[in-house]
């Protein structure tokens, strides 16, 4: 199975149930930023319909295999399912679930629909700022990396960037932000 | 330099800047356009200013490329990219393993990835609700 199979296979499954998401992950960062590999299809899933989360587990059963041991991040709180796609290459989806949190509010009200041409179907993706927010608040070197190629690729002059200081403050990564900005070199 | 850029920035799919970057430079000596290497086959290891202006040039190009490219087209180089990785890591593992059976390589390829999840998130995840979780 190739990832954009596996991708699909999630899309439809999540739209089948009726269930809001955005992926997010690398995915996202390399729609706005430089393309990089990954092994994973991480989504950011609604949990406003009751019991749509575990459902959407169960329906992707054939495909992936979950752990059904629910973990929570040490960051922000999430929930997040892990699966392991069944069959080669061992491809993962990662579930995480939207929680009582002002910025992921935020990011999911704001996300857009955009259609995938690889994946012959349309999907959501949160706005390049809040991939740039995102990523500092979790802060892992291949995060920060990201959020640098965000901020590069797009350019500061055409970002929101009083929406991305306003909840770098509030995360209080304006440090990470400043040091993403400074690792960008002139581009002329 | 300026050479060695419109060398590298020939039509095809860029994989992987660093090495088409590593690879081009070659190319540029050997049709002796950028003769800096073959002149003077400097290190830019011992001159931190040269490697900082190697490493910036090295990132703009990827990024430049990168702005050249339409959100699905950069979605579409992810999943490439990715396909193109687990394929690279299966023949690493079956070389390894000294074998041709896929199966075991594959094998292999999940106990690697398994060891890189433990690094990647050794503390990062923990399995105990933490006290004041809400649903949005």
């Amino acid at each position: 199975m190739k990832l954009e199979e596996l991708a699909i296979h999630v899309i439809e499954a999540a739209e089948a149930l009726g269930v809001d998401f955005m992926a997010v992950g690398a995915i996202a960062a390399g729609a706005y930023g430089i393309p990089r590999s990954t092994r994973d299809v991480d989504l950011l899933v609604s949990v406003k319909l009751p019991g749509a989360v575990d459902a959407l587990v169960d329906q992707l059963g054939p495909h992936v295999q979950f752990d059904p041991q629910v973990v929570f991040d040490t960051i922000t709180r999430g929930r997040r399912h892990v699966g392991n796609s069944r069959g080669t290459p061992p491809f993962k989806v990662e579930l995480f679930e939207t929680f009582d949190d002002a910025f992921v509010y935020s990011e999911f009200e704001r996300r857009q629909q955009v259609f995938v041409p690889m994946l012959n179907r349309t999907t959501w993706l949160p706005t390049p700022e809040d991939v740039i927010v995102q990523k500092l608040r979790w802060g892992r070197v291949k995060d920060l990396e990201d959020a640098r190629d965000v901020l590069a690729v797009q350019g500061p002059e055409s970002l929101d960037m009083a929406y991305i200081e306003g909840w770098c403050t509030t995360h209080g990564t304006v440090e990470r932000l400043l040091a993403a900005l400074a690792g960008i070199p002139p581009m002329d | 330099m300026r050479a060695c850029l419109r060398w590298r920035r020939r039509p095809g799919r860029v994989f992987y800047a660093g090495l088409v970057t590593a690879v081009s430079m070659v190319g540029c000596a050997c049709n002796s356009s950028g003769p800096w290497l073959l002149d003077s086959m400097a290190n830019p290891h011992d001159d931190p200013a040269a490697l900082k202006a190697l490493q910036d040039d090295i990132y703009r190009e990827r990024v430049l490329r990168a702005r050249g490219l339409t959100v699905e087209q950069r979605l579409a180089d992810v999943f490439e990219l990715s396909n193109h990785q687990f394929g690279m890591m299966l023949a690493g593992a079956m070389h390894r393993l000294g074998t041709r059976d896929e199966e075991a390589g594959w094998k292999e390829v999940r106990r690697w990835m398994s060891r890189l999840d433990q690094l990647h998130e050794h503390g990062l995840y923990i399995t105990e609700p933490p006290s004041s979780q809400s649903a949005a």
